[in-house]
């Protein structure tokens, strides 16, 4: 169960790097190769987070695992349609 | 299955629904790999049937050049005839060859454009589009790049030359953008080429040598795509980005309203990596420059 204080860290933690992916999206929105390479930094953050919050949190199994995966793997995909 | 089961949690087990697990993830996957798949199958069968109607404009583009160039303080460039030639027989060549790139497949270089044309240079230089919607996105793409930039802002040009042409590339209704820069006045001991952030020495006998080029510079193909693939995967990746926030909105919901805890994974982590794929697919174009 998440508690108060971890939930702001959490809210915090997600601001920042919404914000700072989409700043650097925005400054680099000319180049061919930049946005793909700032999702797949957001992605590995976003499991990397996931891996750690999951593991404190006892709650880590495969199926959850997989919807991280798979969301990571979707985001990418979603640019990668246009960009390539 | 019940149809509600796919939208909402479930209401004795409180699962998730379909669509926010893994199977509903994989079905958006597989929508966009089709998506690509269909894409190349029509763009190799039915050449030219999609695309990207552009309204760049070669005039615009001298124009807008010539701002960056008075930003800078430099000389504005004068429209030279030889190089809009030289830049039109560039871009009709990448469309007869198939090719993106500055070297044709067949060994032919830009100078070959260029002096072919007529055009007998000391210093020039190449910039090259494809798939922009208008000129003033070129020419931001362009400044955007450390080795397009120093080209379309270097005052040893005196003349410029672009050439905006429409074919069929790789399938795909495609619109070209060759720019080309020159100088006539002796600026360097040798003849030199800027080639993507290059510059190329061309020997004596490149420069004299006797050139067979196109005869003529052929009519624009004129092709109307019957719809923009870039538009379609915008358009499908925001309404997936759309709906599964919905859903997810819900889910978190109803579980609130039911007052249960269930384990799983993260929803705001979820909506933080679709909404930077969502900024992604707003903030990026399928232009690019070489």
């Amino acid at each position: 169960m998440i508690k108060g204080k971890q939930k702001i860290t959490n809210t915090i933690f997600f601001l920042s790097l919404i914000l700072g992916s989409i700043f650097l999206i925005i400054k680099n929105k000319d180049s061919q190769d930049l946005p793909i390479f700032i999702i797949f930094g957001a992605s590995v953050i976003y499991l990397t987070w996931a891996l750690i919050f999951h593991k404190i949190d006892k709650s880590l199994t495969l199926g959850i695992l997989i919807e991280y995966l798979l969301t990571a793997m979707l985001g990418l995909i979603l640019l990668m349609g246009v960009i390539i | 299955m019940a149809l509600h089961q796919w939208f909402i949690p479930h209401k004795d087990t409180h699962k998730k629904a379909h669509l926010l697990s893994w199977e509903g993830l994989v079905i958006y996957i597989m929508i966009f790999i089709l998506l690509q798949v269909g894409f190349s199958i029509v763009g190799y069968t039915k050449p030219g049937v999609m695309g990207i109607s552009s309204s760049v404009d070669y005039k615009k583009l001298i124009e807008l050049t010539n701002q960056q160039r008075q930003e800078m303080g430099l000389n504005t460039l004068g429209e030279n005839e030889a190089l809009n030639k030289a830049a039109q027989l560039k871009a009709q060549n990448m469309f007869s060859e198939g090719y993106w790139a500055h070297f044709a497949p067949s060994g032919k270089t830009p100078w070959d454009f260029i002096l072919g044309s007529g055009y007998k240079f000391t210093f020039a230089g190449e910039n090259l589009a494809k798939n922009f919607y208008n000129s003033e996105d070129v020419v931001e793409a362009w400044m955007s790049s450390k080795t397009h930039k120093e080209n379309l802002l270097n005052p040893k040009y005196k003349e410029i030359g672009i050439a905006v042409v429409e074919g069929v590339l790789d399938g795909q209704k495609t619109t070209l953008v060759v720019q080309m820069f020159g100088t006539t006045d002796i600026v360097t001991s040798k003849p030199l080429v800027d080639v993507g952030g290059q510059e190329i020495e061309i020997s004596p006998k490149d420069y004299l040598g006797e050139r067979q080029l196109v005869a003529s510079v052929n009519q624009a193909n004129n092709v109307v795509p019957l719809f923009d693939p870039y538009t379609v995967i915008k358009t499908a990746g925001f309404s997936i980005v759309a709906f599964m926030t919905i859903l997810l909105l819900l889910d978190l919901y109803i579980l609130r309203k039911r007052g249960v805890f269930r384990l799983s994974s993260h929803h705001v982590a979820h909506m933080s990596i679709l909404s930077i794929a969502s900024a992604g697919l707003y903030f990026t174009n399928p232009g690019s420059i070489l």
